[in-house]
C-alpha cells in the first residue's frame, strides 16, 4: 500500500474543513428570509427567522438591483418596519415595507438582511460571521 | 429684578424673552403651554413603524405609528377611530394603553413581532363591532334554513315510538336553488327556496297548506313577507340608522330601539304599548317588540 503524499492529504483535509464550514454556514441561513417578497401598490411584508443557535441582530434595507456580484445598489427610500431588532435562537419577526419611491412594475429591487450574532464581550479576538442576503424584491403593481 | 425665559429650538436656534404679561410674552407662553399640556405635543414624530390594527370579527387597517424610546406605541388616531367606529379624534396619536383604559370590556393587545395590534370586543361595547353584528343579524333573520354550498340530492327519514313517519328529500344546487318534498300523516308537501345571494331570499310550499316567503336584506334595511292560505298577507320592515332601529309589522307592532350604554326599547303589539331598558351584553332584539307575558 503506498503511502499518499502529505501535500496530497493536506489538501484533502483543507477539501473537507471548506465543506464543513460551508455546509454549517448554509444550514445557519436556511429558511431565514423568503428568497422572492412582491412588492405591491410600494408595501409588502415577510417574516425574517433566527435559525441559528446564536442572538443575532438583524438590520433590514432596501436597495436597488445591480450587476455586481452581491447585487445590491444604492439604497431605496423606504420605510422600513422595524429596520433594526434582536432575534433569539428560533425566534421569528415579521417585517413591512412601505417603499416611498416609484417604481414600475417589473423593476427588481433588493431586500438585504444582514443578520449578526450578538457574541458576548469575550478578552482576546474572536470571528464573528456576519449574514448578508440580498433576497428579490419584485415590483408587481 | 426681571426674569427671562430661555429656549432652545435646534442646535443653533433659541430664543430669550422677558417673562411679562404684554407681547411677544404672552405668545412665547402660549407656544409652551401648548407644547406641555396639549396632548398633539407628540404630532412631530416621525412614524418608524408600520403596523396592522386589526378589530376582531370587523376588519384592519394597517398604519404607519411611532414606537417611542420608552417602546410605547402610538397610533394615528385617525385610522384607528375610523376602524372602531368612533368619533374624529381631538388627538393626533393614541396607546394602546389609552385604548384599553379608554373601553375597559375590550382586549387590547400589542403583538410585536408581529407587528399587529389585535382588539377583541365580545362584549360590543364600540360601534364598529355593533354595527356588524346587527348586519349580521339582518342578513340572518329570516334568512333560508339551510346553509349548504355543494350541490347534490338528500334525503331523511324521521320515526317515532307511536310509529309516525315523516320522508324528507330533494336536491340542492351549490346551496343556491333547492328543491325538497316531505310526506307525512298530514299529508305531502314540496318546498322551492331560491338564494341567489344573501340579500335575498324566497320559498314556496305547495301541498296542505301552501305558503310563500320572501326576504331582502340591503345595508341598513330589511325586508320580510309572508303569505299563507287564507291568512291576511305579513310585511315586517326594519331600518337601522346609527344607535336607533325602528321595526314595523303589518301584524299591528311595531318597535323603536336605541342602542348605547344603555338599550332603551318601545314598541306595541296588538295595541298594547309597552318599554324595556336594559344594559349588560345581551342587547335586545329589534326585530321582536318587547312584552310582558
Amino acid at each position: 500500500m503506498t503511502r499518499l503524499p502529505w501535500a496530497f492529504r493536506l489538501t484533502l483535509l483543507l477539501g473537507a474543513l471548506v465543506w464543513l464550514l460551508a455546509i454549517i454556514g448554509v444550514r445557519s441561513l436556511f429558511a431565514q428570509v423568503a428568497p422572492v417578497v412582491e412588492l405591491i401598490h410600494g408595501q409588502a411584508s415577510t417574516p425574517v427567522v433566527n435559525a441559528s443557535l446564536d442572538h443575532v441582530t438583524v438590520t433590514v434595507t432596501v436597495a436597488r438591483d445591480t450587476a455586481t456580484p452581491d447585487r445590491i445598489g444604492r439604497a431605496v427610500i423606504a420605510l422600513v418596519s422595524p429596520a433594526v431588532f434582536h432575534l433569539n435562537p428560533g425566534e421569528r419577526q415579521l417585517v413591512r415595507l412601505h417603499v416611498r419611491e416609484v417604481f414600475l412594475p417589473g423593476t427588481v429591487l433588493r431586500l438585504v438582511t444582514t443578520l449578526t450574532p450578538d457574541s458576548p464581550p469575550a478578552a482576546g479576538a474572536h470571528l464573528v460571521l456576519v449574514s448578508r442576503l440580498a433576497s428579490k424584491l419584485q415590483v408587481v403593481r | 429684578m426681571s426674569l427671562r425665559l430661555y429656549g432652545r429650538l435646534s442646535r443653533n436656534v433659541g430664543f430669550s424673552t422677558p417673562v411679562r404679561s404684554s407681547g411677544a410674552g404672552w405668545i412665547i407662553w402660549a407656544a409652551i403651554l401648548y407644547g406641555v399640556c396639549c396632548p398633539n405635543h407628540v404630532k412631530g414624530q416621525t412614524p418608524n413603524l408600520i403596523v396592522e390594527v386589526r378589530l376582531e370579527g370587523v376588519g384592519s387597517t394597517t398604519v404607519d405609528a411611532v414606537l417611542a424610546e420608552d417602546s410605547t406605541v402610538l397610533l394615528p388616531a385617525g385610522p384607528v377611530a375610523e376602524l372602531l367606529g368612533l368619533e374624529p379624534p381631538l388627538t393626533a396619536w393614541v396607546t394602546v394603553a389609552q385604548l384599553q383604559q379608554r373601553f375597559p370590556p375590550i382586549l387590547v393587545l400589542w403583538l410585536p413581532r408581529q407587528l399587529a395590534v389585535v382588539i377583541r370586543d365580545d362584549l360590543l361595547v364600540l360601534p364598529a363591532s355593533r354595527r356588524v353584528r346587527e348586519t349580521v343579524m339582518r342578513t340572518a333573520q329570516g334568512a333560508a334554513p339551510y346553509v349548504v354550498t355543494t350541490s347534490g340530492p338528500f334525503a331523511a327519514f324521521t320515526f317515532d315510538q307511536r310509529g309516525q313517519e315523516l320522508w324528507q328529500g330533494g336536491y340542492s344546487w351549490r346551496g343556491k336553488v333547492a328543491v325538497s318534498a316531505f310526506k307525512s300523516r298530514l299529508g305531502t308537501s314540496y318546498t322551492i327556496s331560491v338564494v341567489p345571494s344573501s340579500v335575498f331570499y324566497a320559498s314556496y310550499t305547495g301541498g296542505v297548506t301552501p305558503q310563500a316567503n320572501a326576504r331582502v336584506a340591503v345595508g341598513p334595511a330589511w325586508l320580510a313577507t309572508t303569505w299563507m292560505r287564507g291568512q291576511n298577507f305579513i310585511v315586517d320592515g326594519l331600518v337601522t340608522l346609527g344607535h336607533v332601529s325602528a321595526f314595523a309589522s303589518s301584524r299591528n307592532a311595531y318597535a323603536i330601539t336605541v342602542r348605547g350604554p344603555i338599550d332603551t326599547q318601545i314598541g306595541r303589539v296588538n295595541g298594547v304599548m309597552t318599554g324595556r331598558v336594559s344594559f349588560g351584553a345581551v342587547p335586545p332584539n329589534p326585530f321582536v317588540p318587547p312584552t310582558v307575558p
